[in-house]
């Protein structure tokens, strides 16, 4: 009734099972199906009256796990707002920005103890305490059923992800993208089976895996448990709550797997109803899959990849024994159903034969519609796959290389541009070059992976200060650091600097990153 | 100790890669970025298999190593 069909299926849970719980956080703090739907109709209703905010424009989510994000996401979509997920891990600097970028529309503030960060936006704010007394208010039936909904053409979401040039990029995810992606999960890793699951949840909601988390969770009526950040700081209380959530499906990044399996309490008698991990987000090593097989006998462990522009996932498979045997690396999937995925020469466009590594195109019903307010953006990256091999659908340019097998198996092996992951973190490495130049420090930044055993290991920024800058070494980082803190969140601040008097230059004028690349090698 | 201590400033410094750290004993390495839970996980990994002294990562809490000093305490009590 609402135009989309994750809104309904998650309505319909508060029918069949409204006292169930959708979702719950290690804080303790948690809402069943029917408060869900009721709050969300409530919070829709407010934001459907044009005296609030206007029709049809993006609000602003800032929050972390809280669920309060849930509901707001549902509401948004019912009264036919996008809605912008901003994490608190964002400085708030960067929050501003993303505010202003959407139009300094309407901000809801979800969490208690970051008002700081939120209070300084320009756009009007909802606090969690108007918050809790509008989602509390009773609404009528008819203004229910008279609330507008979203649609599959219409912007379900936007999500921001690091820009090269130092600006964040918001990427606009459409009602069709939403549900397409929902109906292949459901059917192609949600499989009909009896019981009720719980999901564990680590990602907020600001980062697109957590998509997975929000469609396999609820649409089935499943109940979802998120780790706070809280939790996340200390190893002793992650544990303590992942006993306490007895999960059955696990979706997370391979390094925060990395970081449990270093604890030998990391087992089935810690958390023994255990079924299934999806692991995406970045390279998946073979021995983290072994480990977690001897730990979990019986799990079965799933590989996906996909850009924040096709939905969160376009490839995913099982990892089977035999894979983890024959391979050095492992597969990044098979193809989503609906997807296409073409593998060209990135310079000449012409497709390239199974076996052979080429930029990945992915062309279907996820590809997003582009990058909000940002047409240059947009005509760069998508539309960019010629027409016959996009089967004339919407396509996007990942920048991903990647071979496709004969059997239909995808490996990824890196980018062919600037932008990495990072412990699952989507980077531009320009975005904390220009940021680290716009400090009276740096005259010239360049900064680049530390890779150890396959995966990225940190960032290293190599650096001419300025003549501002007095001191050099430990002492210069540590100021530097101090800079760029308000305005980059903490996974994007390169660990260790490197001072340089002079940046040595490729033929282009640009920083030689080939030449800075055999420093860090070494 | 003294051999421990410069033991365990290379493996920091090695981990971390930053060899400056030896100069600021006190500094709080995960507030400096220096540190962050998955380097903190590879030093206790490093620490077993230097010195036979295993740390389960859930045995302590981020105050109790933030510093390169109390990454020696730790380290020598359990020797």
């Amino acid at each position: 009734m609402f135009g989309s069909e994750l809104v309904d299926a998650i309505d319909g849970q508060a029918r069949v099972h409204p006292d169930r719980v959708a979702f719950c956080n290690s804080e303790g703090e948690r809402i069943t199906y029917v408060e869900l739907r009721d709050q969300s109709n409530a919070l829709a209703c407010w934001l459907a009256d044009a005296d609030h905010v206007a029709p049809d424009v993006p609000v602003v989510l800032f929050g972390h796990k809280s669920p309060y994000m849930l509901t707001c996401i549902l509401a948004c979509a019912k009264s036919g707002h996008p809605y912008a997920p901003v994490d608190t891990v964002y400085p708030a600097d960067r929050v501003a920005r993303i505010v202003e970028q959407v139009g300094n529309t309407l901000l809801i503030d979800t969490t208690a103890t970051d008002a700081g960060k939120a209070a300084a936006v320009a756009a009007p704010r909802v606090s969690l305490d108007n918050l809790r007394e509008i989602c509390a208010q009773t609404v009528t039936q008819d203004a229910i059923e008279a609330l507008p909904g979203t649609g599959r053409d219409r912007t379900f979401y936007i999500l921001f992800t690091s820009g090269s040039t130092g600006d964040p990029k918001g990427v606009e995810i459409t009602g069709e993208c939403v549900d397409e992606f929902s109906r292949w999960m459901m059917s192609d890793y949600v499989f009909e089976e009896d019981g009720v699951r719980t999901w564990f949840n680590r990602t907020p909601y600001s980062f697109d895996v957590s998509i997975t988390d929000l469609v396999c969770g609820t649409t089935r009526g499943d109940t979802t448990f998120a780790l706070e950040a809280e939790a996340d700081a200390s190893l002793a209380k992650t544990f303590e709550a992942l006993a306490d959530c007895d999960a059955t499906d696990w979706v997370s990044t391979p390094s925060f797997v990395e970081q449990c399996l270093a604890d030998v309490a990391y087992d089935a008698s810690l958390m023994p109803r255990l079924k299934r991990m999806l692991l995406a987000g970045e390279t998946l090593r073979p021995a983290t899959v072994r480990e977690v097989k001897r730990r979990f006998p019986g799990i079965h462990v799933y590989n996906g990849y996909g850009p924040t522009e096709s939905t969160d996932l376009v490839t995913l498979c099982e990892i089977t024994d035999e894979m983890l045997e024959n391979d050095l690396a492992l597969p990044i999937g098979y193809a989503k159903t609906g997807s296409d995925l073409v593998v060209l020469d990135p310079e000449t466009l012409e497709q390239k034969p199974d076996g052979e590594p080429g930029e990945l195109f992915v062309a279907g019903n996820t590809v997003a519609r582009g990058y909000y307010g940002r047409s240059d953006l947009t005509q760069a990256a998508f539309g960019v796959c010629p027409e016959p091999l996009a089967q004339g659908r919407r396509s996007y340019r990942t920048g991903d290389e990647v071979t496709r097998e004969a059997n239909g198996l995808y490996y990824f092996h890196g980018r062919l541009d600037l932008q990495i992951k990072l412990h699952g973190y989507r980077i531009e490495l320009g975005d904390i070059e220009s940021t680290l130049v716009s400090t009276p420090l740096v005259h010239m930044a360049c900064v680049l992976p530390v890779v150890r055993d396959g995966s990225i290991h940190h960032l290293t920024a190599f650096v001419v200060p300025t003549e501002a800058a007095t001191e050099r070494g430990l002492k210069l980082t540590r100021q530097i650091k101090s800079l760029v803190r308000g305005m980059l969140p903490s996974y994007m601040i390169p660990r260790t600097f490197r001072y340089l008097d002079e940046m040595p230059l490729n033929t282009n004028g640009k920083a030689d990153r080939k030449a800075l690349s055999a420093l860090v090698d070494v | 100790m003294a051999d421990i201590r410069q033991q365990i400033i290379d493996l920091v410094a090695d981990i971390t890669d930053e060899p400056d750290v030896a100069n600021e004993p006190d500094l709080d390495l995960f507030e400096e970025e220096i540190l962050d839970s998955m380097a903190a996980i590879e030093l206790l990994v490093a620490i077993k298999d230097e010195f036979g002294v295993s740390i389960a990562p859930t045995e302590l809490e981020r105050s109790e190593m933030n510093t390169l000093n109390k990454i020696v305490a730790r380290v020598s009590e359990r020797l």
